[in-house]
């Protein structure tokens, strides 16, 4: 028995080409499949981009509002302390309200961006980690100074309540349900009043 | 359009984009899918499954190799994956009917000698095999082999070459057939 030598290898290629020899590419076939997941890849990111920044946004309120508590806590006189300067006082009283007012501006300016998202129909399941966050924040703001001032406190309550409503909706929700919320949304002006208290971006 | 701004187009979902780098590879991953599987089906569902994960993946393309390199990275790797899950790599049996299928033009002789290579590449073990398609049958580079493979180039070199001892070693009964 011969053996095949290198030189005669070459025609052994040659006739490999006939190894599983393929067809004509099915490229238009193929397309579609591939067209659709790329579709749906690009939208999970979008929604994983969102869930992203408003985590930031929330962590970053959240923070304003523990460095409120602090200051606050800080700044509280001491029993008997009679001997303290009222002008000192004075400046950190104002410091912790500007630190509220940011944080609830914040606060706002999310809560606004998502109330005007679920107008656009999303997806509830995708939703409800962020609203989450933003019924905690609003219950910490609640709780803290910023609601001293009465019409911070009411938007918080009404804020409270729409939050609440989302959180409980059901994936594949009824009409009736969103309905509810829409009209505590529009019902209560919640959208313009939630405005006048957003600061407008300096140029 | 420079690869890099190819990638960055499709990725932000460029309709044009997204078309020109299916149309720029899918004819050699597709080729490669079937000449690993050996059917119709099989490399479809391959070569889908390539272009859906590179997208996946593309955002960590950094342009140090060509795109089409990284393709066919991600080919083979899914194509060895596909296969391995069906684990039909060694197990296929030599098909004749198939080989007569395939070469219904050719006369007795050809039959039997695709369907010998068919059964002596098939018996390739799992290291040689995809070497022995990439470079003798679908013309690869050592480099490209080697990067698809996750592999150095003189390590593709050295499987090519036992590869090709074992090949001629099993098709020795038809020496006669391919002396010049």
């Amino acid at each position: 028995m011969s053996e095949i030598n290198e030189k005669d290898y070459g025609r052994v290629r040659e006739r490999m080409q006939t190894y599983n020899r393929p067809p004509m590419t099915p490229t238009e076939e193929m397309w579609p499949r591939i067209r659709a997941s790329w579709q749906d890849q690009a939208d999970q990111r979008k929604v994983v981009t969102i869930r992203r920044k408003w985590a930031r946004r929330g962590l970053a309120a959240a923070a304003l509002i523990v460095l409120g508590v602090s200051v606050g806590r800080m700044s509280v006189a001491p029993a008997g302390g009679a001997g303290q300067d009222a002008v000192s006082v004075a400046e950190v009283e104002s410091g912790i309200s500007a630190t509220y007012r940011i944080a609830a501006s914040r606060h706002f300016d999310q809560s606004e961006t998502l109330l005007l998202l679920f107008g656009n129909d999303p997806a509830v399941d995708d939703f409800v980690p962020l609203v989450r966050n933003l019924l905690t924040t609003t219950r910490l703001l609640l709780d803290s100074r910023a609601a001293d001032d009465p019409r911070i406190r009411e938007l918080l309550l009404d804020l409270e309540l729409v939050f609440s409503q989302l959180v409980h909706l059901e994936p594949g929700n009824d009409v009736i349900e969103r309905e509810m919320i829409t009209e505590s949304v529009e019902g209560g002006t919640l959208l313009p009043r939630l405005r006048s208290l957003i600061p407008t971006p300096r140029a | 359009m420079l690869e890099k701004q190819l990638v960055k187009s499709v990725l932000e979902g460029d309709p044009v984009a997204q078309r020109q780098f299916y149309d720029t590879h899918v004819d050699r991953v597709y080729r490669l899918a079937f000449r690993m599987t050996g059917d119709d089906e099989s490399a479809r569902e391959c070569t889908q499954e390539t272009f859906i994960k590179a997208f996946a993946k593309l955002g960590s393309f950094r342009g140090e190799a060509a795109l089409s390199t990284w393709m066919h990275t991600v080919a083979t790797s899914i194509t060895l994956g596909w296969l391995r899950k069906m684990k039909r790599f060694n197990q296929r049996e030599v098909d004749i009917e198939k080989a007569e299928h395939a070469t219904v033009a050719g006369n007795a002789k050809d039959v039997l000698l695709d369907s010998a290579i068919r059964g002596a590449i098939d018996r390739l073990s799992e290291i040689y095999k995809p070497v022995v398609v990439m470079h003798d049958i679908e013309g690869y580079t050592h480099e490209e082999i080697g990067r698809a493979l996750g592999i150095a180039v003189g390590t593709s070199k050295v499987r090519l070459a036992r590869a090709r001892v074992q090949l001629r070693g099993m098709l020795s009964d038809y020496a006669e057939e391919f002396a010049s």
